[in-house]
């Protein structure tokens, strides 16, 4: 076996791979609104909206997110929100209306 | 995701073709950007795995290694000695390709093998680096060649706490400058390096699956790197063929890494410093591990290539110097990427590293014997800090 062929068997791989990827692949997060989140248990998606409260900061954070809809969101993680910041955050409908945030980032 | 997947590649080979710049410096960078995501990940995850392979390179031609690729410099400078140099990188690449293939397979009860052994796996790493020195001590064949050793194993452990932010002089002087000072006499002139012919049989594809095992083992326990592992192989199970060695080291690296993301969905753990910046970009969801594992084979697949076709280039280096003249060139260099990259202390390590080098190699004790630089700090690490 020569480069040649060490080459063609990378490149079926590299063919496979992003055919594989092409067919499975599906974005976690898409953009969506808290009143989309809600209605769906299980649901993920990607929200901006507008700090309307801060329940606590640490060491966890609770706070309602305001988009045209509000909804209290828990993130697992100590934060400097403020009302009225502005966020995106990547939420989880967890069941109950109980909305989980995997990351919240202040823009 | 495959356009952030092909940024990570080209991002890849240069930290693989750059003697002294890593991945890990780059994804540092990238943990202070405001990107996360499956993105961001198959960026960090892509470039890691290309430099796996590429990085195999300048160890090769040059013989400037890297903290991962330090064990493969004699075999490899052995085989470009013969004008097989091609040969030699093209056996790290297949090693790192039977790596992911077997990866790919082994992902999935991999991660469910870590879910369920988690404290037990803390617990014996300590002990089966302790091992690994024992090992090293036995090789002596006498009573002196023992307390010989053991005098390299004390020193280069002490040099690893002392000069433990000095990874790259303190690893270049042992396996790098080290050999490069005691052959700058040579006027061999470097042959002509051939097409890169490579034999595929059950012997090759062994030490591949052999280079996965370690690989796996390496991805769990910190401290263990993949040259360790290489070097504890070879001394347990003897490698009489330069190819056979490379191909497992070219499957530990790729392994290495490989299965180090399987660890951080598991244990949440990160075994490296481009694992720590995923913890905090990525999304834990259902299929993260099954996108990673595809990204990282198509990225593999792609270094595999690169690294292929920029050995090529680089061999023409060689071509038509003498191995004098490259050492020093390579010399030179060594000093400058120390000099600029760690500054004064940096050479004071370099100093110190390769005279502890040229020691071990003048008294026929094996290199491997350095890495307690890096195991004696990880041992004390787990005696004093976890346990």
């Amino acid at each position: 076996m020569n480069e040649k062929h060490l080459m063609q068997l990378c490149l079926i791989i590299t063919l496979i791979s992003m055919l594989i990827l092409a067919l499975t692949y599906k974005p976690e997060f898409e953009e969506k609104t808290l009143g989309e989140l809600i209605q769906k248990n299980g649901s993920k998606g990607k929200v901006f909206g507008r700090v309307e409260y801060v329940v606590k900061n640490y060491p966890v954070t609770i706070f309602t997110l305001y988009d045209g809809n509000s909804a209290t969101i828990y993130y697992p993680k100590a934060t400097a929100l403020e009302k009225n910041n502005f966020v995106t955050t990547y939420l989880e409908n967890q069941g109950q209306k109980n909305l989980f945030a995997q990351k919240v980032v202040k823009e | 995701m495959i356009f952030f997947c092909l940024l990570g590649v080209i991002a890849g080979i240069i930290a693989g073709l750059v003697p002294g710049l890593h991945s890990n410096n780059i994804t540092i960078i990238l943990a202070t950007t405001p990107f996360f995501g499956m993105e961001i990940t198959s960026f960090i995850l892509s470039m890691c795995i290309t430099q796996s392979f590429v990085e195999f390179i300048p160890s090769t031609i040059l013989g400037i290694p890297s903290e991962n690729t330090f064990e493969s410099i004699l075999p490899a400078h052995k085989m470009v000695l013969e004008g097989k140099g091609l040969e030699a990188i093209n056996y790290t690449v297949l090693g790192g390709i039977i790596a992911v293939i077997i990866g790919t397979l082994l992902t999935h009860p991999f991660f469910l093998f870590l879910e369920q052994n988690q404290t037990q796996l803390t617990k014996i790493t300590p002990l089966v680096l302790s091992i690994a020195l024992i090992i090293f001590i036995k090789e002596g064949k006498t009573f002196k060649q023992k307390i010989g050793i053991i005098f390299v194993i004390i020193a280069a452990g002490c040099q690893g706490i002392l000069f433990q932010n000095q990874l790259f002089p303190l690893i270049t002087g042992y396996f790098g400058m080290a050999g490069l000072i005691l052959s700058i006499n040579e006027t061999k002139k470097i042959p002509l390096q051939e097409k890169g012919e490579i034999v595929i049989n059950f012997e090759t594809i062994k030490y591949g699956l052999l280079g996965t095992i370690g690989g796996t083992i390496t991805a769990i326990m910190p401290g263990i790197g993949s040259n360790t592992a290489g070097g504890i192989i070879n001394t347990l199970k003897k490698i009489p063929s330069p190819k056979n060695y490379l191909t497992l080291l070219g499957s530990i690296n790729a392994s290495n890494f490989f299965f180090s993301f399987a660890t951080l969905l598991a244990l949440s753990k990160a075994r490296n410093g481009a694992m720590l910046t995923i913890q905090e970009k990525i999304f834990y969801g259902e299929k993260t591990l099954l996108f990673g594992t595809i990204i990282m084979l198509l990225s593999a697949a792609i270094g595999g290539i690169a690294t292929i076709l920029l050995a090529k280039k680089f061999v023409k280096i060689i071509n038509t110097k003498t191995e004098q003249k490259l050492n020093k060139m390579c010399i030179i260099f060594i000093i400058i990427l120390v000099l600029a990259m760690n500054g004064t202390l940096g050479i004071i390590t370099l100093i110190f590293s390769t005279a502890l080098g040229i020691y071990t190699i003048k008294k026929g004790y094996k290199r491997s014997t350095l890495m307690s630089s890096l195991i004696i700090p990880t041992i004390l690490f787990y005696l004093f800090i976890l346990i």
